[in-house]
């Protein structure tokens, strides 16, 4: 058995802090992807214990919040780009899903854990003064901005996942043939408007989304409670 | 091959053929116990006593076997040709059970976030769609392009309610987080927040699917 060393020699580590952790979490997930980025492996990554760790992050699923809120930082709030309001928060959702698509684990985590930290708070103060700027009223533009961002979210999750999957290719080739080819007795609608469902690029899909988005919430009064 | 091993090979029970079906419902019924994250193919495998080659016959990837299923669960979708007389109430009702169809197993809504929906079922739920948009008034290009927006609201709506299943009371730590914004910092999240949390799921659902229609009503023409 080696003789403990006693812990006086040994190189002081750094202090552990709930930031540190988290820069050592986007680290690894970087570097191995969100899967990989587990309490066990982070625990061996700073070298120290699981149990040292449940101080700062209660689990798993809180520590993917915490990496992406961390990475909501990288949003670009204050595009200027001028323009009105409304172009204004397309940039902003436009760099929203922009930072998600990079990571597509990430994406997907979005969909389900909704973040709570500094920068998700940011973003939905960034994302409400543009909506009062443009007149929308209070309780419609409460409700709205998570339904803009929920579909954000949805957007950048699709996209990414099919950016990630080796078939994407041949899967959209499909879907273009299935649509073309439908039946015009059991599947009309589908034949006549197979080449609108598939038109227009990315961007200006995610304009109109936006447009739409705003034009039926500022319609829209949500019921009385 | 030695004549003893032949024999050995023989005497053994005849395995049926693996049928499409037989596939199909042991991937269903594995879904269904244990959520999307256990359909693997390596488990199917195992469940179907065979190995992974013979399951490439139905399959090559793991991605194409979850848009399979994803597929198979969408033939429960309640196309309601009962209404076909109203379209914006069968909207609604195709929606409702849309949504019910994405919660019933764990994973298959975050799935469907991902697939493009090109199976048969997916293409008959486009179909019908796309069908009461159009008779609702809406011109040919709004039609489709809004039930993009449409379709990916709902396939959200149903991706985040798995997290109830998973997470212990996640819109409490939220509602935490934001009671904390400052008003100086955070001034608009200050003021509303009591706003962003109001409202039962159910009514916001059907707040946001009409907030989806009346845009798609009154946004510009696509150019398409």
């Amino acid at each position: 058995m080696p003789t403990p060393q006693s812990r006086r020699e040994r190189p002081a580590k750094p202090a552990l802090t709930r930031e540190g952790i988290i820069d050592a979490a986007v680290l690894l997930m970087e570097q191995d992807g969100l899967q990989r980025v587990t309490m066990r492996r982070l625990a061996q990554a700073l070298d120290t214990g699981p149990a040292s760790l449940y101080v700062y992050v209660a689990n798993t699923a809180e520590l993917h919040a915490a990496i992406l809120d961390r990475l909501l930082g990288r949003v670009d709030l204050n595009p200027d780009s001028g323009g009105d309001w409304r172009e204004r928060l397309d940039t902003v959702l436009a760099s929203y899903e922009q930072v998600l698509f990079a990571h597509p684990a990430l994406a997907r985590a979005a969909l389900t854990a909704r973040a709570a930290g500094d920068n998700y708070l940011a973003l939905l103060e960034s994302l409400l003064s543009l909506l009062a700027e443009g007149g929308v009223p209070d309780r419609q533009a409460a409700w709205g901005v998570d339904l803009m961002l929920q579909l954000s979210t949805a957007s950048a999750a699709e996209h990414s996942a099919q950016r990630e999957d080796s078939n994407a290719e041949r899967d959209w080739i499909q879907l273009r043939h299935a649509l073309v080819n439908a039946s015009p007795e059991t599947l009309p609608h589908v034949r006549a408007q197979a080449d609108n469902l598939v038109a227009g690029a990315p961007a200006e899909r995610r304009r109109w989304s936006v447009d739409t988005l705003l034009s039926g919430i500022l319609a829209t009064e949500p019921p009385a409670q | 091959m030695n004549e003893g091993g032949a024999r050995r090979l023989r005497s053994r029970a005849a395995k049926e053929p693996l049928s499409l079906e037989a596939f199909t419902s042991a991937a269903i019924g594995l879904l269904e116990r244990e959520g999307m994250g256990a359909v693997t193919l390596r488990r199917l495998a195992r469940e179907l006593q065979t190995g992974s080659a013979s399951l490439y016959a139905y399959v090559r990837t793991v991605q194409e076997l979850h848009a399979l299923l994803l597929d198979r669960m969408l033939a429960a979708v309640d196309l309601h040709p009962d209404l076909a007389d109203r379209p914006r109430e069968r909207l609604e009702a195709v929606c409702s059970s849309y949504l019910r169809v994405l919660r019933r197993s764990e994973g298959l809504a975050q799935l469907a976030a991902g697939v493009l929906p090109y199976g048969d079922n997916a293409i008959t739920l486009t179909d019908t769609v796309l069908g009461c948009l159009r008779d609702m008034g809406l011109s040919p290009a709004r039609a489709a392009w809004g039930y993009d927006v449409l379709m990916l609201h709902l396939t959200a709506v149903a991706a985040e309610q798995d997290r109830r299943r998973t997470q212990k009371d996640p819109v409490g730590r939220a509602r935490e987080a934001y009671d904390r914004a400052a008003a100086d910092r955070h001034p608009h999240v200050a003021a509303l927040r009591a706003e962003l949390f109001s409202g039962i799921e159910a009514t916001r659902v059907t707040w946001a699917v009409e907030v989806v229609l009346a845009g798609i009503a009154s946004a510009r023409e696509p150019e398409s």
